[in-house]
C-alpha cells in the first residue's frame, strides 16, 4: 500500500561565517565569506544574465532543461501517442542574500526503501538490485543558498518524433524547431516557407 | 504503435484499475438542461476542426447530477501486480446524457445513456495524474477531510483546494474551503423498486442508477450494467499554451459489484454547500447556473476565524447553498476500465 514515506534529508550547520560545526578553515567556502565576495558573486550571477541578454542569446548562461513529453494512450497505456522534447529556460535575476555552507557540515541522506529505489539507480552508484532499507549518507562538493526572482520561461517544443498512433489515425510526423529566438525574425523574413 | 518510454518517474496507475471496499455516498442534484447542453456543446459537440460523428444532449426530462464522494480504501492496477496499490477519496460531478452516432446523412441514430463528468477533485496526486494524462479526466488535487468514526447513517466531508478568494494581478493562492457535505438520520433501505415508486419524480435517475447498479437491486429497462463515461482527453502544447497538440474523446466503463450497506438520506436531511470565492465562482455558474453566495458566512459546523481540520483549510468566505433532493451511500468493489478511443481529432 503506498504511503508517505522519507525519501530524502538535508541536514546543515548554519551558513558562513558561523561558529558551529567544523572549523570555517576547512572548507573551500572560506573563499568567497567575506561580505565583499558574496556581493562580488551575486554580482557574477546577474552579471552572467546579462551577457545571455547582450549576445543575442549566442552565449547562453542560463540554465535550460530538456525534457521528454509523452501521452499514454488510454487503451493500451503501454504505447505513445504523443512524444516531443521540450525545452523551458530558468531565468535567475535580482540574486541576493548568498550564503555558503562549510561542506563538512552538510549531510544529505537518501532512503533506500521500496519503489525509492529505482529513482535512486539513476543518480546514486548502487550495489544492490534490490531495497536494502537503509539510509545512504554522503556530503556534497559544496553548498550555499540564495534568494532569487525566477522565470520559467520561453518554453517550446523543439522536437515532435514521429509516432505511429495505430490503426485508422494518421501517424504524427516528425518535425524539428531549432532555430534560435533571435533568428526567427530574419528566417521569416529570408528563410523557406513553412509548410 | 510507438512504445512509450517508461522509467521511474511515469509509474503511473495504469488501467484497468480495481478498487475494493469502495464507500460511495451520492447526493442527487436537479440543475437546469441548459447548463449540461451548454457543457456538452463546448466538450463534445464543437468542431476541433473536425466534429465528432457524435450529438451529445441532455437526457429527455428532468435532469439530475450526482454530487459523488468516493473512498477507495484499497485500489490498484488489475494487469500490473507489482505497482503500488494505494487509497485515496475523490469527489466529483457527473450527470447522464444522451449520445447518438450522426450518419453519413447526417442521422442521429444509436442512442445511447453515457455519464459525464465536469469536475473531479482528489487528495492522491497519483490518480489526479493518472486520471489527466491517461483517462482524460479534469482531475485537480485537493484536500479531503472526512469527518471519521460517526453512525453508518452519518457523513460529514469537507473539500479544500489552494484557490484565490479575490481575484487581483497580484493574488497568491491559499488553502480555502470549497465544498461542504454533511447528512444525518439516514435509512437502511433493502428494496429499491418500492423507492423508486414511492418518489415517481425521480424514476427515470432511480432506473438508471438501478440499471448500472450504483443501486442495489438494479431495475430493468435501462443502460446494461455499469457506467459508461465519456471524458474529452486533451494536451496543451508546449509553445502555444491555448492550443491542443491531442484531443480525443475516451470512453470507460465502471462496474460495481457486491454493493450492500445502502442507505438512504432524505434531501432536506443534507448539507450541501460550496464555499464562494473567485476560483470556484466561474464553475459554479456554468455547473449549476449559481451567480453568487445565497446565505453569509461558513456552515454552523465550521468557524468562520478559525482553521479546521486536517486541511488547514479558511473558512471566511460566504457559502452557495445547493438543494438536494435525495442522497444515499453504499460499499461495493468497483472495475474501472477504458473501453475505446471514441474519436481523435485532427488537430
Amino acid at each position: 500500500m503506498q504511503e508517505m514515506l522519507p525519501f530524502l534529508e538535508v541536514e546543515t550547520a548554519p551558513a558562513l561565517s558561523t561558529f558551529r560545526g567544523s572549523p570555517p578553515e576547512t572548507s573551500l567556502a572560506t573563499l568567497a565569506q567575506s561580505r565583499e565576495a558574496g556581493w562580488m558573486l551575486e554580482e557574477m550571477v546577474n552579471g552572467s544574465n546579462f551577457v545571455e541578454w547582450a549576445s543575442l542569446g549566442l552565449v547562453p548562461t542560463s540554465m535550460r532543461t530538456v525534457s521528454l513529453k509523452q501521452i499514454r494512450d488510454a487503451v493500451d497505456p503501454s504505447k505513445a501517442l504523443y512524444q516531443s522534447l521540450v525545452t523551458c529556460r530558468s531565468y535567475y535575476y535580482d540574486i541576493t542574500n548568498l550564503r555558503m555552507y562549510n561542506e563538512n557540515d552538510i549531510t544529505i541522506t537518501f532512503h533506500d526503501t521500496g519503489s525509492f529505489h529505482e529513482v535512486l539507480q539513476v543518480f546514486l552508484q548502487l550495489d544492490s538490485p534490490t531495497p536494502t532499507g537503509k539510509p545512504i549518507t554522503f556530503r556534497p562538493k559544496a553548498g550555499f543558498r540564495f534568494n532569487a526572482d525566477i522565470d520559467f520561461d520561453q518554453m517550446r517544443t523543439i522536437h515532435t518524433f514521429p509516432v505511429d498512433r495505430g490503426p485508422g489515425l494518421p501517424p504524427v510526423p516528425a518535425s524539428s524547431d531549432l532555430v534560435a529566438r533571435w533568428l526567427r525574425p530574419l528566417r521569416g523574413f529570408f528563410g523557406p516557407v513553412s509548410p | 504503435m510507438t512504445a512509450f518510454v517508461e522509467s521511474f518517474a511515469t509509474q503511473q496507475l495504469l488501467p484497468p484499475w480495481i478498487s475494493k471496499g469502495a464507500q460511495s455516498w451520492m447526493f442527487a442534484v436537479a440543475f437546469d438542461a441548459a447548463r449540461a447542453t451548454a457543457y456538452l456543446n463546448s466538450y463534445f459537440n464543437g468542431f476541433y476542426p473536425d466534429r465528432a460523428p457524435f450529438e451529445y444532449s441532455p437526457i429527455p426530462g428532468p435532469q439530475y447530477g450526482l454530487l459523488c464522494a468516493t473512498y477507495h480504501p484499497d485500489i490498484s492496477c488489475l494487469n500490473y501486480a507489482h505497482w503500488d496499490t494505494l487509497s485515496h477519496t475523490e469527489v466529483y460531478w457527473s450527470y447522464p446524457v444522451l449520445r447518438r452516432t450522426i450518419t453519413e446523412d447526417h442521422l442521429l441514430v444509436d442512442p445511447t445513456v453515457v455519464w459525464v463528468e465536469p469536475f473531479m477533485l482528489d487528495d492522491n496526486p497519483s490518480i489526479v495524474f493518472s486520471s489527466r494524462e491517461i483517462w482524460g479526466s479534469d482531475a485537480t488535487l485537493a484536500t479531503v477531510v472526512r469527518k471519521m468514526g460517526p453512525a453508518p447513517n452519518q457523513f460529514h466531508l469537507d473539500v479544500g483546494l489552494n484557490a484565490v478568494r479575490k481575484y487581483s494581478p497580484r493574488s497568491v493562492y491559499k488553502p480555502l474551503a470549497v465544498l461542504h457535505i454533511k447528512a444525518e438520520g439516514g435509512q437502511r433501505i433493502t428494496d429499491v423498486a418500492q423507492f423508486g415508486q414511492s418518489r415517481p419524480d425521480l424514476a427515470q435517475l432511480v432506473n438508471i442508477l438501478g440499471a448500472s447498479a450504483q443501486f442495489a437491486g438494479g431495475q430493468t429497462g435501462g443502460p446494461p450494467g455499469g457506467v459508461l463515461l465519456n471524458n474529452l482527453k486533451q494536451i496543451r502544447d508546449a509553445y502555444d499554451l491555448r492550443a491542443a497538440i491531442y484531443r480525443a474523446i475516451v470512453e470507460s466503463h465502471s462496474t460495481r459489484t457486491d454493493v450492500d450497506n445502502l442507505v438512504v438520506y432524505e434531501g432536506a436531511e443534507v448539507e450541501l454547500d460550496f464555499m464562494w470565492s473567485d476560483s470556484l465562482a466561474e464553475t459554479l455558474t456554468e455547473m449549476f447556473g449559481i451567480k453568487a453566495p445565497t446565505a453569509a458566512g461558513p456552515p454552523s459546523d465550521h468557524s468562520a476565524k478559525g482553521r479546521v481540520g486536517a486541511g488547514h483549510m479558511a473558512w471566511d468566505l460566504d457559502r452557495a447553498h445547493l438543494p438536494v433532493v435525495f442522497g444515499f451511500s453504499f460499499t461495493s468493489n468497483v472495475t474501472y476500465e477504458v473501453v475505446r478511443t471514441l474519436h481523435t481529432y485532427g488537430v
